[in-house]
């Protein structure tokens, strides 16, 4: 990490505030709109998807087309709703329904399990070492910080398998942490829940969604029971694979940055400011493509303002990158082909180990 | 009759449990707390006003009362049931993509609510406020807000007392709801309204007035500008009697008015438990920040765990996390700078300072981050 002198620091970061304060001014009727009108969509493809679901036996083509909705549902109701809702970016519209501490969304972690490692340990701690999980979700190996083990030279399957089932991920994330089924209770526990109750949630939440996509609505339509509880299994594939590709393009392309605890020591803004950009990689695409990913194309204005609402993102990276040339700081972008390609050559490197430890397996 | 009991019992406990189990299934299904909030945005795409858990009214006329006190007359949509005279509404406004929320009293009779469909809130503009000018400003005829249930115990009381109503400034509003319910009760020509004003240009609901008068009522009208503040002769000389001992009072006004009237007229000889009063106003404006200037007390309220707090406003540098904490509560909380949004916590009202955004908060009820607010006045939070 290049050190800057403070004076710079705090130049830098009273223009990242001043771009946050000019957009909070701007939010308003049409922010509410928005979010209201993606709600309406997310509603229109999920119940247009179940639907013809059940039209399969006119034609597979329908089958397919109710498959895509679905998971297109899915997938809204996750990133550019769900996710930007419960980071508190809409909070300001008093709605009680577009609110971060009651939203729910439709996947199998618990919102609230969710809301405490993500929003909490993510976005506070991005990339430092030892503090945030969500660096290689402690399955793999992306820096030589750490020991590399005989596991990681396959973690490139590893990392197939996280892709597929990314929504039991999400789910079991703190209870690994916690140490819930296996190993001892983690010792400096924050949990601001019991331990109990943390399980319960767990299985209430995953029973809902199994419940729903496994149980209710094939039995419903039951003569194509099977065709219905094939096609909700794979659009909640498509999803796992969507979220979990962008997701990791956002934290572990190659030039993403990753910090020692000893970094971020009486850490100011302007050096967590610099942190999240250093930590953060961005996409270029569409204006559809920032909907499909939530706006998490965006990951370094999304790290930086996590509660502005997501769709004034496209137009604060604009800024962004101005403010960044200016103090010299890098500011990692490109196509989503080429970001993609330098994580799974992130992954692969890191299955290797280090020349030291190589010879000390030897 | 106890047929009649038991059947009813078991059809409410019937309609409960189908209750129950819709919601537990809309959770399950749509992880909403009910199908209606599921399909709201939908039905929002035909019906643009619909709401889940909100009664809609229709803006019906807006009519200046004076230049400072308006009426909107709303026509609430069937689901809202009726009020008592004197109670109020919570009324809900979507400004800029927010939805902000003030109290008012119903100003209309409910026997014109039966007759009508409609009922009237009587509104005095805040300066600096941002919902009451707001309403008369941008409201049009056939747009909608959103209603509360009526709530509130400032009604008669069913004893036969003689009646003497004190009403200041748009504190005449819930008694004007009173008297018109009962424009034809043989009590009218016994009672009494004392309406305080600052002058005679303020004057205002002149006509329902003379009505009442034709039916019997006492009314004075006091202009402070030409007899100073309230004082118990005025009372006195009004009612033409000393006795103050069989009247039933009813007071409406500004905090200071309400304080000065109850404690003189109890002075006088009012029995206590005849005193009847609505605090009026406190109403919500925009503030700067000094903390140095006022040295007044602020109350942090916590509802939920039914502990009130006191500081010095001056003293108050903390946010209410820390005041919390020092209180010995547990709030939920993470990054402690406004990132996580773990300690959001609803304010039921009171204003805050944000010290992030350093903006100051709406004071009616919303969500905040307790990380970031300092109270700037007296807060009342669930927590």
């Amino acid at each position: 990490m290049k050190k800057m002198d403070n004076d710079t620091l705090n130049a830098f970061s009273k223009d990242l505030n001043q771009l946050r304060e000019e957009t909070q001014d701007k939010l308003g009727t049409e922010d509410a709109r928005y979010i209201r009108k993606m709600i309406a969509i997310h509603r229109l493809c999920e119940i247009s998807g179940r639907i013809l679901m059940v039209m399969g036996f006119i034609s597979p083509l329908l089958w397919v087309l109710a498959v895509l909705l679905l998971a297109l549902a899915k997938i809204l109701d996750n990133m550019e709703i769900g996710h930007n809702i419960m980071h508190g970016q809409y909070d300001w519209m008093n709605d009680p329904n577009i609110n971060s501490k009651k939203f729910e969304w439709d996947i199998l972690g618990d919102a609230n399990s969710w809301k405490r490692y993500h929003n909490y340990e993510h976005h506070t701690y991005t990339n430092v070492i030892g503090k945030d999980r969500d660096f290689g979700y402690g399955i793999f190996r992306l820096s030589d910080h750490y020991a590399w083990r005989p596991r990681n030279r396959f973690q490139i399957l590893h990392y197939l398998g996280l892709s597929s089932f990314f929504e039991w991920g999400i789910a079991y994330h703190e209870l690994a942490a916690e140490r819930i089924f296996f190993g001892k209770p983690k010792e400096h526990s924050e949990l601001p829940i019991s331990r109990k109750q943390l399980r319960r949630d767990f299985f209430s939440k995953m029973g809902k969604q199994l419940f729903k996509d496994y149980i209710f609505f094939p039995l419903l339509c039951w003569p194509v029971a099977a065709q219905v509880l094939v096609g909700n299994l794979i659009a909640n594939l498509l999803r796992n694979l969507w979220t979990s590709t962008i997701i990791f393009c956002g934290h572990f392309t190659e030039e993403v940055h990753t910090f020692t605890e000893e970094d971020i020591k009486d850490e100011t803004q302007g050096q967590w400011y610099y942190r999240q950009i250093l930590g953060s990689s961005n996409l270029e695409g569409s204006k559809l493509f920032h909907i499909m990913t939530g706006h998490l194309s965006c990951q370094i204005e999304h790290h930086l303002f996590p509660d502005i609402p997501a769709r004034r993102y496209p137009e604060m990276a604009e800024r962004v990158k101005v403010i960044c040339e200016r103090y010299d700081i890098p500011y990692n972008t490109g196509s989503f082909f080429s970001q993609y390609k330098t994580v799974v050559e992130r992954i692969l490197k890191y299955s290797a180990p280090t020349k030291a430890e190589a010879t000390l397996q030897s | 009759m106890s047929t009649y009991l038991e059947t009813r019992n078991k059809a409410d406990s019937f309609r409960s449990t189908v209750r129950s189990c819709t919601s537990l299934l809309a959770r399950s299904l749509t992880n909403k707390e009910s199908f209606a909030e599921y399909f709201e945005s939908v039905i929002q795409l035909f019906k643009p006003e619909w709401r889940s858990q909100k009664i809609a009214a229709k803006v019906i006329s807006i009519k200046n009362e004076n230049s400072n006190i308006y009426t909107l007359t709303l026509k609430p949509d069937n689901k809202w049931s009726t009020f008592i005279p004197g109670q109020f509404v919570l009324l809900t406004t979507e400004i800029n993509g927010r939805m902000l929320t003030r109290t008012f009293s119903i100003s209309s009779a409910p026997r014109d609510f039966i007759a009508t469909g409609f009922i009237e809130v009587s509104i005095r503009v805040q300066d600096q406020g941002s919902v009451t000018p707001w309403l008369r400003d941008n409201l049009k005829n056939g747009d909608y807000v959103y209603l509360s249930e009526a709530a509130g115990d400032f009604c008669l009381s069913s004893d036969h007392h003689k009646k003497v109503f004190i009403a200041g400034g748009s504190g005449i509003t819930p008694i004007r709801s009173m008297l018109n319910e009962h424009r034809d009760s043989a009590w009218l020509s016994d009672a009494h309204l004392f309406f305080y004003l600052r002058n005679k240009d303020e004057a205002f609901f002149t006509n329902d007035l003379k009505r009442l008068q034709a039916n019997g009522l006492n009314v004075h009208m006091m202009y402070s500008d030409e007899i100073g503040f309230f004082a118990i002769d005025q009372l006195t000389s009004g009612l033409g009697s000393n006795n103050l001992e069989g009247a039933d009072f009813y007071i409406c006004g500004p905090g200071k008015m309400i304080e000065l009237c109850s404690s003189t007229i109890s002075l006088a000889g009012a029995r206590l438990d005849h005193i009847h009063f609505e605090y009026f106003g406190n109403a919500p404006v925009k503030v700067k920040f000094d903390s140095n200037q006022d040295n007044e007390f602020v109350y942090v309220n916590y509802l939920d765990s039914r502990k009130q707090v006191k500081f010095t406003s001056s003293a108050v540098k903390k946010t209410l996390l820390e005041l919390a904490e020092d209180e010995g509560l547990k709030p939920v909380s993470g990054c402690r700078q406004g990132i996580c949004h773990q300690c959001i916590c609803k304010k039921k009202q009171g204003r805050v300072y944000n010290t992030k955004t350093q903006e100051y908060s709406d004071s009616g009820p919303e969500e905040i981050q307790l990380c970031l607010s300092v109270p700037v006045g007296t807060v009342e939070l669930e927590l």
